[in-house]
């Protein structure tokens, strides 16, 4: 029987009268990667939030490992997120840091690594994202683009068991989009890890889905793979697919 | 019922000094629980030191100069310019020194503080620590504030040196003035107790200015608009503070260490 790393159940939260998620039910098996797909303020990011537990959700259960990490006493709640990757919209990279230092912050702080194995694991993480030689630089001297990837970096440098992507790919033009895609989809392949991809990028999608459940209205509406859903005889699907749509996305980014 | 725009400000008054004194109550508990992160304390210490050193000092000449300045013709009026250095000497180190070097200290750290944690909750840098199972709290705010305590004094202590720097050049135009009757008049007023009113308030001074700069950047509302306002408004609280705390300590002070 399959393992389920990631589980939410009938999760419910809202923020004053706006009811945000409305019942949401997921899965993700060990080393899937689960695309959830929405239009913006669907509650993707909250869901992500819940996960980690950064929000408490109102009612349900948003599970890592069959463990709600917003229940947990702070000290337990820590342990659990020393496995658990996050890569956020803006890549959050610490500005007063270097990529180095911004790499072997968690290394050091919640492993006690030590050089050679610091730099080694470091410089590896880099070059996964093939950003070697920006080791020395810092978050400011990069583009959007290098910035994401080193964020990516300083998330696979712990080698996590669990990721998750907040809109990995906003902000960037469709090219470095694409790129950025198929690389979380490389370093899913290599690294074995289960991830949620939070994401209204269709091409982000194709390229990185094992499987892909849309948020319409608060719920889970729709699940399979892409293609899939495209044959769907739905109009919010068939509106959703459109290319239009996604011109009109991929102009505004 | 609805709120009046007194009573919103007054429930938001309130709010601040309960966020602010829970805030404070969070250092204090945080403050002794390992890991010791001295190397981030010891980078505060010299960025807060060389952010303020080129302003402090001259704050701490004129000071000197212009009390001298200004206080001599007076004095010389009943026959008491020798007793110039007295005067200076203890305003300075008892108020004009720790005061002003605080609310100079709180223009340059609190806003900056307030900016730096500003930027970084904006920028999702705070939120990316804490999903990182590192405490921001104990990260970033308890070695901040910790810096401030330790560097408000030493700077004071400084700014006091060049009063009196300030105070003999004064003097010497005025009159001729061996340095070692300055230093001896200087050190036959200054007592211990003096020391101990003015360079021991500058520690709660470098308290308030970490405490306030952090506490408005650590909760800054998202945007650029909050950033901004996180540092204007750290320099506002955390002077206006210094200024009351400073009321109170002076009669404490006085209630132990009476003028004899």
């Amino acid at each position: 029987m399959a393992r389920f790393v990631i589980e939410v159940r009938d999760l419910h939260k809202s923020f004053g009268e706006q009811h945000v998620l409305r019942g949401v039910n997921l899965r993700a098996e060990e080393a899937e990667n689960l695309i959830v797909f929405g239009r913006s303020g669907s509650g993707k990011s909250v869901l992500l939030k819940c996960l980690i537990g950064l929000m408490t959700p109102d009612a349900g259960k948003a599970l890592v490992n069959g463990e709600a990490i917003y229940e947990l006493p702070d000290r337990e709640a820590s342990e659990r997120l020393k496995t658990v990757g996050f890569l956020y919209q803006s890549g959050a990279l610490f500005d007063s840091m270097s990529v180095r230092e911004n790499l072997e912050f968690p290394l050091v702080k919640n492993f006690g690594v030590e050089d050679p194995e610091l730099t080694e694991r470091v410089e590896r993480a880099l070059e996964r994202v093939s950003l070697a030689d920006a080791i020395d630089k810092t978050p400011a001297e990069l583009s959007g683009g290098m910035r994401k990837r080193v964020a990516l970096a300083r998330e696979i440098v712990v080698e996590p068991p669990v990721m998750f992507y907040d809109e990995p790919t906003t902000g960037l033009d469709p090219i470095t989009s694409k790129e950025i895609s198929v690389l979380i989809r490389k370093l899913q392949e290599e690294l074995k890890m289960t991830s949620v991809v939070v994401t209204h990028d269709l091409v982000c999608a194709r390229i990185v889905e094992d499987r892909t459940v849309i948020l319409r209205g608060g719920e889970a509406a729709h699940e399979g793979k892409i293609e899939e859903l495209e044959r769907m005889d739905d109009p919010f699907l068939k509106n959703f697919f459109s290319s239009e749509f996604h011109e009109e996305y991929a102009e505004s980014v | 019922m609805e709120a009046t725009p007194f009573r919103k400000r007054l429930v938001s008054v309130f709010a601040e000094v309960g966020g602010l004194t829970n805030f404070s109550i969070r250092f204090f508990k945080e403050f002794w629980r390992p890991p010791y992160e001295i190397g981030e304390v010891l980078k505060h210490l010299r960025e807060l030191g060389v952010k303020t050193f080129p302003i402090v000092s001259v704050t701490g000449v004129i000071i000197g100069l212009v009390l001298t300045i200004q206080s001599y013709p007076y004095m010389a009026m009943f026959g008491a310019e020798a007793f110039v250095p007295y005067l200076v000497s203890i305003s300075v180190l008892r108020e004009l020194g720790p005061v002003l070097t605080a609310l100079i200290f709180a223009g340059r750290v609190a806003s900056g503080v307030g900016a730096e944690l500003g930027s970084m909750r904006v920028t999702e840098q705070i939120d990316a620590m804490e999903t990182m199972a590192i405490d921001p709290f104990h990260f970033l705010v308890v070695t901040r504030v910790f810096a401030c305590v330790l560097v408000l004094p030493l700077l004071t202590v400084y700014v006091v040196f060049l009063a009196l720097g300030g105070c003999y050049f004064a003097m010497t135009i005025e009159q001729d003035m061996p340095v070692s009757l300055f230093i001896t008049q200087i050190l036959e007023i200054i007592d211990l107790k003096d020391v101990a009113a003015g360079i021991g308030k500058t520690f709660i001074f470098g308290f308030l200015v970490g405490v306030v700069g952090a506490y408005k950047g650590y909760h800054a509302a998202k945007g650029t608009e909050g950033v901004g306002k996180a540092s204007t408004t750290s320099v506002v609280l955390a002077s206006l503070l210094i200024l009351v705390i400073d009321m109170v300590l002076v009669k404490v002070s006085m209630l132990l260490w009476p003028v004899s």
